[in-house]
């Protein structure tokens, strides 16, 4: 379990991240979601302790990261963009994971059959997609009780996706894992995480701790007889996300229900209903933020 | 909701997908399917479509669950009879229904269908 509590990050003057209160259970995977300077990547080095936080605390199972640095060797944190690749070998890879990890020369290899990569090699020597997977591959070696991922799909076409989500699953489950995994694109994660945290600028937008619930929300076409002026549908809950002549599209937060209550006044000539696909609700979120 | 091609809802799909596989012995009596998460990533579909299923499984007495672990199958006593079940409902429609007026009523039911 992780716990983070009144965490203040700042890159000299400037904060850069600030979360008053989250905790993420084991067996449990929480998407970090936010556009590049966000602080997502902040956040996951301030959990692995690659950073120190000004204010706050990050405790792992009751454990503080901060006092005890030892507590992170069932922690592994794999950047978005591990330099050592520059010219490294698999070999000297394990080498220097194993230092720090368990992890059997046997199991790896099993991996890396599993994402088709070579047993040895210079990964300055692989492709974008088999360098990601060999860094998957050793993810999975490690078994870590706690996985931190930045941009874990990042060069992966969708086979490779697809295999590593299906071996992470299963480790979840056995060792009760909990993963941060960290992408600007939600529809990325979706189906994957259980819960999700969005950023920006340093700040939560929006938390959603059961996961996103496509009846949540409903993204609503509107069609008017008479020439219609659409900003009239705006309120806190609906935003209009386009109109043109007698058309409009509208994001609405609340159930078909409630948005049929909502339209009900304007009369609409055509009302059309469609679920929010994660990827809106992240821009309606940032949106609504904006206006804040 | 998430349909696919032939309009039938995703975790219908997945209900009948499940009793297809209990049906061909796939999966015993006691016998523990695959966990949620793993499942939805197997199939590439939304974790929280799998629960839906399993819990509308549960229901039906076709499965049952154990706290922390996961979903079994029921043992085939417990699992609801179709054909006990229908013999039943024959038998009481047969004391105030005559032959004619059975098969005009499920003819009606057809036609609704």
């Amino acid at each position: 379990m992780i716990e983070i509590k009144h965490l203040k990050k700042y890159y000299d003057k400037t904060l850069a991240l600030t979360i008053d209160s989250l905790a993420i259970e084991n067996n449990h995977v929480l998407g970090l979601v936010g556009t590049n300077g966000s602080g997502k990547s902040t956040l996951l080095r301030l959990i692995a302790g690659v950073l120190t936080q000004e204010e706050g605390e990050i405790a792992l199972d009751g454990i503080s990261v901060k006092d005890h640095p030892e507590c992170k060797k069932d922690l592994l944190y794999i950047s978005d963009d591990p330099i050592d690749h520059v010219n490294t070998s698999i070999d000297s890879l394990f080498l220097f994971y194993s230092v720090f990890y368990g992890m059997t020369r046997e199991k790896l290899n099993a991996y890396l059959d599993y994402f088709s990569i070579p047993h040895s090699g210079n990964l300055s020597k692989f492709s974008k997609g088999m360098r990601r997977r060999t860094y998957l591959a050793i993810a999975l070696a490690v078994e870590p009780k706690i996985l931190l991922l930045d941009e874990a799909f990042d060069g992966l076409d969708p086979t490779g996706k697809k295999a590593f989500i299906l071996a992470l699953s299963e480790l979840i489950e056995r060792n009760d894992m909990t993963v941060i995994v960290a992408s600007h694109s939600i529809r990325e994660l979706e189906n994957l995480c259980d819960s999700y945290l969005m950023l920006q600028e340093g700040k939560v937008i929006t938390y959603a701790p059961e996961g996103l619930n496509g009846e949540d929300f409903t993204k609503i076409g509107v069609a008017f007889k008479d020439s219609f002026d659409f900003t009239k549908l705006s309120s806190p809950k609906a935003i209009l996300v386009s109109h043109i002549d007698k058309i409009g599209t509208l994001f609405f937060e609340g159930t078909k229900e409630e948005a049929e209550a909502y339209l009900a006044p304007f009369a609409p000539a055509v009302t059309e209903f469609t679920p929010l696909s994660a990827e809106e609700y992240f821009i309606l979120k940032t949106e609504e933020h904006k206006h804040d | 909701m998430n349909f696919t091609s032939n309009g039938e809802p995703l975790f219908e799909q997945i209900v009948n997908k499940i009793r297809g596989y209990i049906d061909a012995g796939v999966y015993a009596p006691d016998e523990k399917l695959p966990s949620v998460r793993e499942f939805a990533a197997s199939m590439s579909v939304n974790p929280k479509t799998v629960v839906r299923a399993y819990e509308i499984l549960e229901q039906e007495g076709v499965l049952y669950s154990l706290q922390k672990k996961g979903y079994y199958v029921s043992p085939k006593q417990n699992r609801p009879n179709k054909l006990a079940e229908f013999k039943k409902m024959l038998e009481h429609f047969s004391k105030q229904l005559t032959k004619e007026e059975m098969l005009r009523a499920i003819e009606d039911m057809e036609a609704d269908t």
